[in-house]
C-alpha cells in the first residue's frame, strides 16, 4: 500500500519545489489586482488600451527588476534597502563612464559592474562578518547615495551617447526593450531560484540557517551570492532608468523607491522572515504597486497620502505573514 | 520533628494529554536545609518545579507550606506564599544597573517616581545577605556570569522567602563561581530559607546539600540523607533498573583500523580535554550525564562552533592524515539531539530534505537539480528506511517523531558517510522507532560506518555499543570496554569527581 502511494506521487510531471505552500499574501494581491483593475474598466477605460498597458510596464521595469533583488535577498532571510541608492550611483558610475569614452558597451559594463561591487560588499558584511543586513545596507544606502549626490553635486548626468538611447528605448514589435530586460531577468531569477541548487540553498538557509549549517549547506557563500546577484539588478536597473529617464541623477535612488521595492515584494508573497516566496510575485507586486500608483493619481489623492496607504499596505501584508506563515 | 516542614509535597500528578508527566511527585524541604533534586530527562523535575511556582495547576496532590494547605491559581500566588526561583538562564538585563534588575518586577516608588535611595539601600541589604559585595550602581554588563548570577539571586530573595529554588544554577559556571554560589547558598541555609536544588551533576549534590530526592518517570524514588548514600547510588537510582535487554552487537572490541583520531581536543568554554579514536565499523559510546559536554563535543569535532585546538586526523588513503573541519563534515554524518530545530528543514517535503545535504551529487551542471535521481534516491530511502509518508512530496512537520528521525538518517545515508555522530538520536521516540533507529546504526556499523554514539540512556548505549569514552566535566575521563556491566559504568562516571575532591584535600 505504501508502495503504491509512493508510485502514484512520483507520477506527478515534476518535483515541485519548495517555495512556500499556502500563499495568502499572493491570493490577496491577486484579488486586489482584479478590484484595482474593474474599477479602472469602470472609471478610464483608456487605462486597457495596449500603448497605455505597456506604458504601465515599461514604467515598472525598473521596480521589478529592483523587487526580482530583493526578492532573492529576503528570500535568503536578509534584506537589502541599498538597492535603490545603488542603482542611482550605478547610472552615474556608468553613464560618467559612457560619456568619457563614448562606449555604450563599457557604460553599460561599467552600471552592471558598480551594482555587482556593492552588492558584494553587503554580502561580505553580512554572510563573513554576520553584520545584520538592515544596519549594513541601510549604511551602504547613505554611503552610496552620499557618494552619489557628491560626484553630481546634484545634478543630473545628460549627455550619455545617442547610441546608448537608440538602443535601449528601441521598441522591437512594439514593446520596449525595457520590459523584455524586465521579463529576463525576472524569468532568469525565478528559474534560478526554482530549480537550481544555489536556489534551493536559498531557500533553506533563509528557513532555518542552522538547520543549513547542519546540512552542510555552504550558508555564507550562499548568502554572498543573493546579495551580489541583487547588486547586479540594481545594476541592470540603473541601465533601464537612465535610459528611460534621458539621464542619470542620484535622485533616482529615494527612499521612496525602497518602500515601493519592500512593498512589491511582500505584497508579491515574500516573507519578511525568509524562506518563503517567488521571485515572479515581486514581479507581480511590483507592477501592482506601479499601477496603483496610476490609480491613486487618478483620483487625486496627494504623492503623500499615498505613502501612507503604501505603508499601511506592507504592514497589513506582513501581519497575514506572521499570523499564516509556516513553523520553520 | 516539632517544626513543619518548610516545604512539602505529596501525592502529586499532573498528566498532559494522554502522557503522565508526574505520578507520585513528594518532596519535603526543612528551613535550612537544602534539598537536591535530581532525575534524568523526562524525570518530570520540571513540571514538578512548574508546579510549585504556580505555572502550571495539579491534577492531584497537595502542598503545604510551613503546614498550611496552599493552592495556587498562579505564579503570583505562588511567589506570595513564599517560593521564589533562581532561574537556570540568567534573567538578567545587561544595559541596567544592579538596582534596576534585582527590582525590575517591582519597583519602590515615591510619588509616581522610582525611589533610587530606597533601591539602593535594601539592594546594599540584600548584598550583604549574600555575602556579596556588589556596587547597586553598576551595570550588569561589566560584571562575570558568577556575579550576575548572585543578582539574581538578591532578586529572589527581595520577598524573603521561605523555599528557593536552584534550578541548574552551575551549568554554565566556572569552578571559583560555583564555589561562590555554594558558600552563599551554606549562608541562605544558616538564615533558615528552605533551598530545592535541582541539577544535573552528581558531584555537586554531595558538597551542597543535605538531603537529595530522586525522580524516575514521574515518581518520586528516593528521599535520602546525603551521607547515606554514594555517587553510584544516585546515578543508578535516577536510571533506575537497566533493562537487561539483548544486545544488538557482539561485545569483542572492533579491529579494524582507526578512521578518526582526536587528540587533545579544547574549545574554549566548550571542550575542556577531549581524546578518542574511532575504529572503522566500530560504535563508540559517549557515556556521560547531562552536561558533561558531550554534544559540545560532538559539535566541536565538526568545527561547528569555531576553530578548536588539538589534532583531528582522518584516515585517507590508508594513513591517518591531518584534516580540516570541513573535509571532515564532507564524510560526515551528524544527527543532533535537537530534530526539529536542526535536523530538519520542517516546512520543506520529504524530498527536499532529503535534496539538501547531497546538492552535490544531486545538481549537475549551472546547478540544474536532478529532479529523477532525487526522486528515485527519496523513494529508495523511504522504503529502505520503511518511512511512513504519504508521498515524497509529503511536508515533514506533519510526520510523526519516529518517521521523521528516520528521514534524518535517510538524508545522510544518501552521502554514504564514513562517520555518523549520532546526538540523542532516539529522544522522544516510541519503543518500535526506538529499536528501528538502534538496528538501523547497527547494520550501518556492520557495513564499515564508524559511528560516535551519544545517549543519556545507558540501557540504549549497552545495546549497541562496542566499547565506551567516559565524558565528564567537558573532559574525556577513560575508556571502558564493550564488556563493561552497568556498575562499571555508572563508577566510571563517579571516578573524575572522585579523584578532584582527592585533589582539593
Amino acid at each position: 500500500m505504501e508502495s503504491r502511494q509512493i508510485v502514484s506521487s512520483s507520477a506527478r510531471p515534476s518535483l515541485r519545489p519548495f517555495q512556500g505552500r499556502l500563499n495568502l499574501q499572493l491570493v490577496v494581491l491577486t484579488l486586489s489586482f482584479s478590484i484595482l483593475l474593474a474599477y479602472l474598466a469602470i472609471e478610464s477605460p483608456i487605462f486597457f488600451r495596449a500603448t497605455n498597458l505597456i506604458n504601465v510596464l515599461n514604467q515598472s521595469a525598473m521596480l521589478t527588476i529592483l523587487a526580482v533583488g530583493m526578492a532573492m535577498v529576503m528570500i535568503g532571510g536578509g534584506i537589502d534597502l541599498s538597492l535603490p541608492a545603488n542603482m542611482a550611483l550605478a547610472g552615474i558610475l556608468g553613464s560618467m563612464a559612457m560619456i568619457q569614452t563614448g562606449s555604450v558597451a563599457l557604460g553599460c559594463l561599467a552600471m552592471l559592474a558598480a551594482g555587482l561591487a556593492v552588492g558584494t560588499l553587503n554580502g561580505i558584511a553580512v554572510a563573513y562578518f554576520r553584520m545584520i543586513p538592515f544596519v549594513v545596507t541601510l549604511a551602504m544606502m547613505t554611503v552610496c547615495g552620499g557618494f552619489a549626490v557628491w560626484l553630481t553635486n546634484s545634478i543630473s548626468i545628460f549627455d550619455q551617447p545617442e547610441r546608448f538611447f537608440d538602443i535601449f528605448l528601441a521598441r522591437p514589435l512594439g514593446v520596449p526593450i525595457a520590459i523584455s530586460v524586465a521579463l529576463v531577468a525576472g524569468l532568469g531569477i525565478q528559474v534560478l531560484m526554482g530549480t537550481s541548487r544555489f536556489g534551493r540553498e536559498a531557500y533553506a538557509i533563509g528557513t532555518n540557517a542552522k538547520a543549513s549549517r547542519i546540512s552542510r549547506v555552504p550558508v555564507a557563500r550562499t548568502l554572498l551570492g543573493t546579495y551580489l546577484l541583487a547588486g547586479c539588478m540594481a545594476g541592470l536597473a540603473a541601465i533601464v532608468v537612465t535610459a528611460r529617464l534621458g539621464s542619470a541623477s542620484a535622485n533616482v535612488g529615494s527612499d521612496n523607491v525602497v518602500l515601493d521595492v519592500v512593498t512589491a515584494c511582500v505584497i508579491g508573497g515574500v516573507s519578511i522572515y525568509g524562506g518563503v516566496g517567488r521571485p515572479l510575485g515581486a514581479m507581480l507586486g511590483a507592477v501592482f504597486v506601479i499601477v496603483l500608483g496610476n490609480v491613486l493619481n487618478l483620483l487625486g489623492i496627494s504623492f503623500n497620502l499615498g505613502l501612507v496607504l503604501k505603508g499601511a499596505v506592507i504592514i497589513a501584508f506582513i501581519a497575514l505573514d506572521r499570523a499564516f506563515g509556516e513553523e520553520r | 520533628m516539632t517544626q513543619p516542614q518548610a516545604l512539602s509535597m505529596q501525592g502529586v500528578q499532573k498528566a498532559f494529554g494522554n502522557v503522565q508527566a508526574v505520578v507520585a511527585g513528594n518532596l519535603e524541604v526543612r528551613a535550612g536545609q537544602a534539598m537536591a533534586l535530581m532525575g534524568a530527562n523526562g524525570a518530570g523535575k520540571s513540571t514538578l518545579m512548574n508546579i510549585l511556582g504556580g505555572v502550571i495547576g495539579p491534577d492531584a496532590g497537595t502542598i503545604l507550606i510551613e503546614g498550611r494547605l496552599v493552592t495556587f491559581s498562579g505564579p503570583r500566588d505562588a511567589a506570595h506564599a513564599g517560593i521564589s526561583f533562581v532561574q537556570q538562564e540568567l534573567t538578567t538585563f545587561a544595559t541596567m544597573s544592579v538596582a534596576d534588575n534585582i527590582f525590575i518586577d517591582d519597583f519602590p516608588l515615591r510619588l509616581g517616581r522610582l525611589d533610587r535611595p530606597q533601591m539602593r539601600a535594601e539592594a546594599l541589604e540584600l548584598m550583604a545577605r549574600l555575602g556579596a559585595d556588589l556596587d547597586p550602581d553598576r551595570k550588569l554588563e561589566e560584571l562575570s556570569t558568577g556575579e550576575r548570577q548572585m543578582v539574581e539571586i538578591a532578586r529572589a530573595m527581595r520577598r524573603r522567602p521561605r523555599v528557593l529554588i536552584f534550578d541548574e544554577p552551575t551549568s554554565s559556571l566556572s569552578s571559583r563561581e560555583k564555589h561562590r554560589l555554594h558558600e552563599v547558598i551554606r549562608q541562605l541555609k544558616q538564615q533558615g530559607v528552605a533551598i530545592v536544588y535541582v541539577t544535573h551533576f552528581v558531584g555537586e549534590i554531595f558538597e551542597i546539600c543535605d538531603r537529595v530526592t530522586i525522580m524516575r518517570n514521574g515518581a518520586t524514588v528516593a528521599d535520602q540523607l546525603i551521607g547515606e548514600t554514594s555517587y553510584a547510588e544516585v546515578v543508578r537510582t535516577m536510571l533506575g533498573e537497566v533493562a537487561a535487554a539483548g544486545r544488538l552487537v557482539k561485545e569483542q572490541p572492533i579491529r579494524g583500523p582507526v578512521v578518526l583520531e582526536i587528540a587533545d581536543l579544547v574549545l574554549e568554554g566548550r571542550v575542556d580535554h577531549a581524546s578518542l579514536e574511532l575504529h572503522e565499523g566500530e560504535i563508540l559510546g559517549l557515556w556521560g550525564l547531562l552536561g558533561a559536554g558531550r554534544t559540545e563535543l560532538a559539535r566541536a569535532i565538526l568545527g561547528l562552533d569555531g576553530a578548536v585546538e588539538g589534532r583531528i586526523r582522518l584516515r585517507q588513503d590508508g594513513e591517518l592524515k591531518p584534516v580540516t573541519a570541513d573535509a571532515l563534515f564532507a564524510v560526515t554524518a551528524f544527527v543532533t539531539e535537537d530534530r526539529r530545530g536542526e535536523g530538519l528543514l520542517l516546512p520543506f517535503s520529504v524530498a527536499e530534505n532529503v535534496l539538501v545535504p547531497n546538492l552535490d551529487a544531486l545538481s549537475g551542471r549551472m546547478g540544474r537539480i536532478h529532479g529523477q535521481s532525487l526522486r528515485s534516491l527519496t523513494e529508495r530511502l523511504v522504503a529502505q528506511l520503511k518511512i511512513k509518508v504519504s508521498g515524497i512530496h509529503q511536508r515533514v512537520a506533519t510526520l510523526s517523531g519516529g518517521n521523521q528521525q528516520k528521514i534524518v538518517f535517510g538524508k545522510w545515508l544518501a552521502s554514504k558517510p564514513r562517520i555518523l555522530i549520532l546526538d540523542e538520536p532516539t529522544r522522544g521516540l516510541d519503543l518500535t522507532a526506538k529499536a528501528d533507529i538502534l538496528r538501523l546504526a547497527v547494520d550501518l556499523a556492520a557495513a564499515g560506518a564508524s559511528i560516535l554514539f551519544i545517549s543519556s540512556e545507558l540501557e540504549e548505549l549497552m545495546r549497541v555499543c562496542h566499547r565506551y569514552v567516559i565524558i565528564g566535566e567537558r573532559r574525556t575521563t577513560g575508556e571502558l570496554p564493550g564488556s563493561a556491566t552497568e556498575t562499571d559504568l555508572i563508577e566510571a562516571l563517579a571516578e573524575p569527581d572522585v579523584r578532584q575532591r582527592g585533589a582539593a584535600a
